[in-house]
């Protein structure tokens, strides 16, 4: 095949990323220093030495994210643009959420929140439809409606953030402090997760798969709002005040993100290799792709999960006084580590591949939920910040 | 890892073979991971009565010897632990040596045939010299990021490139991290403890009593290298200690300074959460000048000299507080004042046997959640409120949790009283109309006056006779005080009382005649009683409020025969005194654990993204002059990336080094 011939030889004289980069990604790098700066000057005298640090490493990271994978440029622009747009309309009161026109029907938090919930659900049978019905078509109408939630997903958070110091001043802080503001981060996350691997991998016929566990995420937030009430923004207990929560959680997200993708990956995996590769199975992809991103996705949320559990411990160490309590949550935070952990060792050292390593991933998803969720439900402990 | 054990022929397998095999790695993995389990789904620490309720006396003593109510301190678990750590040991000196070969070793020694047998191999004709395809070839493989090396003659040449050391490097960066922050644990970990302990030099103290009559055998020295204790510290005092938890009693940590509070502050968000905990310290120590101030709050601790002084709780240090006793059985002397102070007790004299009064605690704030107007519900703060528990001389208790100012519940000012029987329940409240006073002597006076039993006999005649009841017979008071019963039937058993006291003298069928006349009646005296207090308060005249007084008024009436004390105390004056409660911590091992971590982050990525690979590129010129190259390579981790990256790698180098007509299939 001359063309993949012909990418193969682009790939070959392909540069290294820093010589790769144009004036557009050096304008992109420019304009995240500056609205870091703006930002600084703005707010640094409210910020202690480990918040701007977080913040320059926020600017950094996207800049970084964003030469590594262009996508990432537009969604910021239009999160950006659009968050600043809505907190611009709020002023210095929540009045407006009730009489603005785009606050009410768009960007307000709650507003946004919907949006992404409707979106990922669509995008999900979108998804579905295209392969049932081997349409490239509603295939690619999924891949854009993913990324429009995903937005709004993180328009919801940021004008959230924004929210919170307009309820009351003294309740401001970053929206990764309960249940349903980390529901909405794990659905972009995820998403986010599955959109790279998506372009990366040239094929949307897992879309459905990833979207699935989105949309269940995006079902327990609307339980949890309209049944609970839990979209209600509440002040910090003091235990949360830190700016180790704006990494901690993050990171772990970024963990759980990813096992989740893993685990629905496995199961495209699983129904692609079933002897009778006849009609809709067999649009999934290839299960050497699907096993290669399932394994590539764990590599990713096993790193990052180490992160945030290492994070974890220093925060640990500074809120309760010991490094390492055996608290519930530490300890099942323990146990997903250790069965990913097993699962890497198999898979590297022993080069196990297969079915058995797909369903240890989607049980690896069960124990995951039980470390994130669960915990919270059954058990007791010091991280009892989300009870349901 | 196995197979590199196994690979080493001539040797014989050892127990460390076995060891550092990936399946026994594998085992403990899962071994831990289940082990873990048991500690959250057990709670852990608690006291051990609590287990002997939960689990009976022979379950009780079955997990106490497993050790299921510490699992994570157990014997059993450093035992997993410690071979966690041999094992990832072994495996690294049986790994680390040979993979340090194989980073050093270039394997430039392969044969242009053997390259053929390789998984990935691609062949072409190359229009280039050995020695200039060599060098062109290296340094187009070094774009790419790999190190080669060249070996060239005047026959071919073989260039040998390899990347990726750092990935090896990650695998003893994660290994040893594990190891590390295993022995980090290990520093911090009660180890040393059991080893006095079985030496008999350690014995953790399970009695009450003050911190300086703790015997030397339940101290640790304070050359302890580590531990992790509590210290309660009173508002105005200080304290040169921590108490470190361990089974069922605790242990005295010395400190080599002294902490003392000067305040203790909680502030509150506008909806009544706690916003933040603050104490403001004062470090006395010999090695500082001047005594140390620092405040400190949840996650801003104090460290001083290694020991780190975080907020942990907070609690009542000694609030003084004032009541009104208010007899409920008419034994008791009314107007009775007592004082005290929380965590000590008050005695009460009392006809039937006195009562300790064991004052518990104090809470100034007590925030709860309550339904506003319109039916949402709302946190309130109801305000102080205190603690205690009542006890019989027969050892007899019922807790108490008395609030000190009314609060609005239905639209009626209500004072509270929350009683228990034991722990394991929940408050039942009393609802005490409050007076125009917001206060309970309306409540009081009304049950005196019901209780005094010549008020009683006055009431009752009252109520059976009317108006008539000045002129009546004898004959008819006698009638009146037949019924004077019922006065002290319902305020001992309330309307249940009434009704089991009808069930055992009425016939059934008159039942609901003598009912109905009984409650008639009931209401009359009541109603007559009350009139009697509104007449001491000088009101002749009720308006709504003390109509609608009286309605709450029967039910608490109702629910004092449940009360289970004799009086009802009411708060009146307090004098609130915290206490803080700080967690102290020594952890040597911590830095060393945070080297682990760190070794541990840093090597997950190596290993993840530093790809490691080996590929050979040899040329040989053929008698014919035809010079042939084989591009071979074998993956090592990564199948799929490894076929894409030599495909990549395969068109690249014959773009550049092929004949203009490339020969035979390229992958």
């Amino acid at each position: 095949m001359s063309t993949s011939q012909d990418s193969l030889l682009a790939e070959f004289e392909n540069k290294p990323l820093l010589k790769r980069l144009g004036p557009w990604d050096w304008l992109w790098a420019t304009a995240m220093v500056v609205l870091s700066f703006n930002t600084l000057s703005l707010y640094g005298a409210v910020m202690d030495g480990y918040e701007i640090g977080i913040l320059i490493g926020c600017a950094l990271g996207l800049a970084w994210l964003g030469w590594a994978w262009r996508p990432m440029i537009p969604l910021s622009v239009a999160v950006g643009a659009l968050s600043l747009f809505a907190i611009w309309l709020y002023g210095d009161s929540l009045e407006p959420a009730q009489t603005n026109f785009f606050l009410k029907y768009l960007l307000a938090s709650q507003q946004a929140v919907m949006w992404m919930s409707a979106l990922y659900v669509l995008a999900t049978a979108s998804y579905f439809f295209g392969l049932a019905i081997n349409s490239d078509f509603w295939d690619r109408v999924g891949t854009a409606m993913t990324w429009v939630a995903t937005g709004f997903g993180f328009i919801g958070l940021f004008v959230r953030w924004r929210e919170s110091y307009l309820v009351h001043p003294d309740f401001g802080h970053i929206p990764v402090s309960n249940l349903y503001e980390v529901f909405i981060l794990f659905c972009i996350i995820t998403a986010l997760l599955y959109l790279y691997y998506e372009q990366k991998s040239g094929t949307r016929r897992a879309g459905g798969f990833a979207l699935l566990v989105i949309s269940a995420a995006v079902g327990f937030i609307l339980w949890y709002t309209f049944d609970r009430g839990a979209h209600e923004i509440q002040p910090l207990v003091p235990a949360l005040q830190s700016y180790w929560m704006k990494i901690h959680v993050p990171a772990n997200f970024v963990g759980y993100g990813a096992f989740a993708l893993a685990a629905m990956l496995s199961v495209a995996w699983l129904l692609r290799d079933r002897r009778d590769r006849k009609g809709l199975p067999s649009r999934l992809p290839e299960t050497a792709l699907l096993d290669d991103i399932t394994y590539k996705a764990i590599a990713l949320g096993f790193a990052f999960f180490t992160i945030a559990t290492v994070l974890g411990a220093m925060w640990a160490a500074e809120a309760w006084g010991g490094y390492w309590s055996w608290d519930p949550k530490e300890t099942w935070a323990l146990i997903v580590w250790l069965n990913y952990a097993a699962w890497l060792h198999l898979r590297l050292t022993k080069g196990w591949r297969g079915a058995h390593m797909a369903w240890w991933s989607i049980i690896g998803l069960f124990i995951t939920l039980f470390a994130f969720l669960g915990v919270n439900m059954f058990l007791s402990g010091l991280h009892s910040y989300g009870e349901l | 890892m196995s197979q590199s054990a196994q690979r080493r022929a001539g040797q014989r397998p050892t127990i460390w073979a076995f060891v550092a095999t990936m399946s026994f790695a594998i085992t403990l993995l899962v071994v831990l991971s289940l082990a873990s389990v048991i500690g959250t789904v057990l709670q852990q620490n608690l006291p051990w009565n609590d287990y002997i309720i939960k689990f009976g006396p022979f379950w009780f003593e079955v997990f106490r010897q497993a050790e299921l109510y510490n699992v994570y301190a157990s014997s059993w678990f450093m035992l997993i632990l410690l071979v966690l750590l041999v094992s990832t040991s072994t495996c690294i000196f049986r790994n680390w040596p040979a993979m340090q070969r194989e980073m050093r070793n270039w394997r430039d020694r392969v044969q242009h045939r053997s390259l053929r047998a390789m998984s990935h191999n691609a062949g072409w004709q190359s229009e280039l010299e050995p020695a200039e395809f060599a060098e062109t070839t290296a340094a187009l493989l070094n774009k790419r990021g790999y190190r080669t090396r060249v070996k060239s003659d005047d026959k071919g040449a073989l260039v040998t490139a390899r990347r990726g050391n750092w990935n090896r490097a990650g695998y003893l960066f994660t290994h040893s991290a594990i190891v590390i922050i295993c022995v980090g644990a290990l520093i911090d970990s009660t180890l040393f403890w059991r080893f006095a302990e079985l030496a008999g030099k350690l014995s953790p103290e399970t009695r009450n009593m003050p911190a300086s009559q703790v015997p030397a055998i339940s101290r640790l020295p304070l050359w302890n290298p580590g531990f992790r204790g509590n210290v309660e510290i009173p508002e105005g005092s200080s304290a040169d200690l921590a108490f470190v938890p361990l089974r069922d009693g605790y242990l005295v940590q010395d400190l080599p300074f002294r902490i003392e509070v000067e305040d203790f502050r909680v502030e509150h968000h506008i909806t009544g959460q706690p916003k933040s905990f603050e104490s403001d310290l004062i470090i006395h120590d010999d090695e500082l000048d001047e005594p140390l101030h620092q405040t400190i709050r949840v996650n801003h601790p104090l460290v001083h000299r290694g020991y780190t002084l975080y907020q942990s709780s907070f609690g009542d240090g000694g609030t003084g507080v004032r009541f009104t006793l208010w007899p409920l059985d008419g034994a008791i002397e009314r107007n009775n004042q007592l004082d005290g102070i929380v965590k000590q007790t008050i005695q009460v004299a009392a006809p039937d046997g006195d009562r300790t009064v064991e004052l518990d605690d104090f809470r100034l704030f007590n925030i709860n959640a309550v339904e506003d107007d319109d039916g949402e519900m709302e946190q309130r703060n109801f305000g102080p409120a205190v603690q205690f528990r009542v006890r019989e001389s027969n050892g007899q208790a019922i807790e108490f949790f008395n609030y000190m100012a009314p609060v609005m519940i239905n639209g009626v000012s209500t004072l509270l009283s929350g009683r228990r029987a034991s722990v394991a329940e929940e408050f039942e409240y009393l609802h005490i109309p409050a007076d125009r006073s917001g206060g309970p002597t309306r409540m009081m006076e009304w049950v005196a006056i019901l209780q005094n039993p010549e008020s009683q006999q006055r009431i009752v005649r009252k109520a059976v006779l009317g108006d008539q009841a000045d002129n009546a017979s004898e004959e008819q008071l006698g009638i009146a005080d037949t019924m004077s019963n019922l006065v002290p039937i319902f305020l001992s058993r309330g309307f249940a009382g009434v009704e089991s006291d009808i069930e055992s003298r009425v016939p059934e069928d008159q039942r609901d005649t003598v009912r109905e006349a009984y409650l008639r009646l009931l209401q009359r005296i009541l109603t007559v009683s009350y009139l009697e207090v509104l007449a001491i308060e000088g009101i002749y005249n009720p308006m709504e409020f003390d109509q609608q007084w009286l309605e709450s008024a029967i039910n608490t009436l109702n629910g004092l025969s449940v009360y289970g004390a004799p009086f009802y105390l009411q708060l009146t004056e307090f004098n609130h005194r915290e206490s803080t409660g700080l967690q102290i911590a020594k952890s040597p091992g911590k830095a060393v654990v945070y080297f682990g971590s760190t070794l541990l982050m840093i090597g997950v990525f190596l290993q993840f993204y530093v790809k490691q690979r080996r590929l050979w590129v040899s040329v040989k010129r053929h008698d014919d002059g035809q010079r042939e190259v084989i591009f071979a390579g074998v993956p090592e981790r990564d199948p799929a990336a490894f076929d894409h990256e030599f495909a990549v790698l395969s068109a690249g180098l014959q773009a550049h080094t092929a004949q203009p007509t490339p020969t035979g299939d390229a992958t």
